[in-house]
């Protein structure tokens, strides 16, 4: 089971009251590389794979989590206090229609959320390969939102956001490492 | 509206978040290199480092945590504003 | 014109290009990596005539080895990793 923590992983604050950040920063909530797609995948991968590395998917599966509420906050405080006028401005006005100030799992475009972002081979190697791929991506994706923002703070938030994803790709690169060993061997570093 | 949070929170949160941050680095660093004695060990320091700092925090600003692992005063606190993504 | 980085926009501390333990007393990689596109003379736009693209420290370090020096918790969690030789530097566009 989860237990929840009642504390973001890393302080979020939002400096500059710019809706329009809100529409490209729910990318990374509902896209197709974004946290949601990442936690369901590894903690979906974590029943088929070997059991020296189901504790890493289980791990970074659950950090995804933690990432995941750090950029409903951002959504969240760039849209709370929008007028129906500002939503418009900023590109979200059939957002408004849809869902009000809701959020909602749909990507940049307002394409909605959907399983088959997440990939499940089954092969063990195939799908580490896939999560690597994925943590590229979202790092890449982290990259084009920092340079759609000139507010600082959003901006150190969104770092943070980005090494996480350089972190994770270095633990699944190790974690191919681990699978290709001949035996179940004590490895010394 | 619910009270607004002082300096002294944010600062105290902040502590608890580096080395709450601490363990999630070396948790993921242990899950690929399990025979690293120093490092376990270094994860057990810090673990207690972080009970205690969440003892602090939550005999000041309430349970950080649900479903009994965190304890409560009167009246029940958990469900009290603010929430993390309102501070 | 492969690779070439111009000198203005050093992306990297010195700091992080310093010999490293880690690397077996090499340099640490570049984090960067520049090319410059063909540009036509029937194109539309001003031309970009550097573009960059992220190769971070993951894609060079392999199995990261026991006792690497460590950031101080606070510094950690500012920079969003415990060691330095993850640390990804992002400067905006």
């Amino acid at each position: 089971m989860w237990i929840y923590e009642k504390k973001l992983q890393y302080p979020v604050k939002v400096s500059k009251c710019d809706t329009r950040m809100a529409k490209y920063l729910i990318e990374q909530y509902g896209g197709a590389d974004g946290e949601l797609a990442a936690a369901l995948r590894y903690l979906n991968q974590r029943y088929t794979i070997p059991g020296k590395v189901i504790g890493l998917l289980n791990d970074i599966g659950t950090e995804e989590f933690a990432h995941l509420e750090m950029i409903a906050t951002m959504v969240y405080k760039l849209t709370k206090d929008a007028t129906p006028e500002q939503m418009e401005a900023a590109g979200l006005g059939a957002h408004y229609a849809n869902h009000d100030k809701a959020l909602f799992y749909n990507n940049a475009a307002g394409v909605p959320w959907t399983a088959s972002y997440i990939q499940a081979n089954g092969d063990p190697i195939a799908d580490l390969y896939e999560d690597i791929a994925a943590e590229e991506k979202a790092r890449a994706t982290y990259q084009w939102l920092i340079d759609l923002t000139d507010d600082v703070d959003l901006q150190d938030s969104l770092k943070f956001l980005r090494e996480r994803e350089v972190v994770h790709s270095q633990r699944f690169r190790e974690a191919v490492e681990m699978l290709k060993e001949e035996r179940d061997t004590k490895k010394v570093f | 509206m619910a009270k607004q949070m002082d300096a002294a929170y944010y600062h105290l949160l902040h502590e608890l978040q580096a080395v709450d941050f601490v363990l999630v680095e070396l948790n993921l660093y242990l899950d690929t290199h399990p025979n690293d004695l120093k490092a376990i060990e270094e994860y057990n320091r810090n673990a207690v480092k972080r009970k205690e700092l969440a003892c602090t925090y939550e005999e000041k600003y309430g349970p950080l945590m649900h479903f009994g692992h965190s304890y409560s005063k009167y009246p029940w606190q958990w469900a009290e504003e603010p929430w993390p993504w309102q501070v | 014109m492969e690779n070439q980085q111009p000198a203005a926009k050093a992306p990297l501390p010195a700091s992080s290009n310093a010999p490293n333990a880690a690397y077996g007393g090499h340099h640490a990689p570049t984090q960067f990596k520049y090319y410059t596109p063909y540009y036509s003379p029937l194109d539309p736009c001003p031309p970009m005539t550097v573009k960059r693209y992220n190769t971070p420290p993951n894609l060079y370090l392999g199995y990261q080895p026991m006792n690497l020096p460590q950031y101080r918790p606070e510094e950690a969690l500012r920079r969003g990793t415990l060691w330095p030789i993850f640390y990804a530097p992002y400067p905006p566009r």
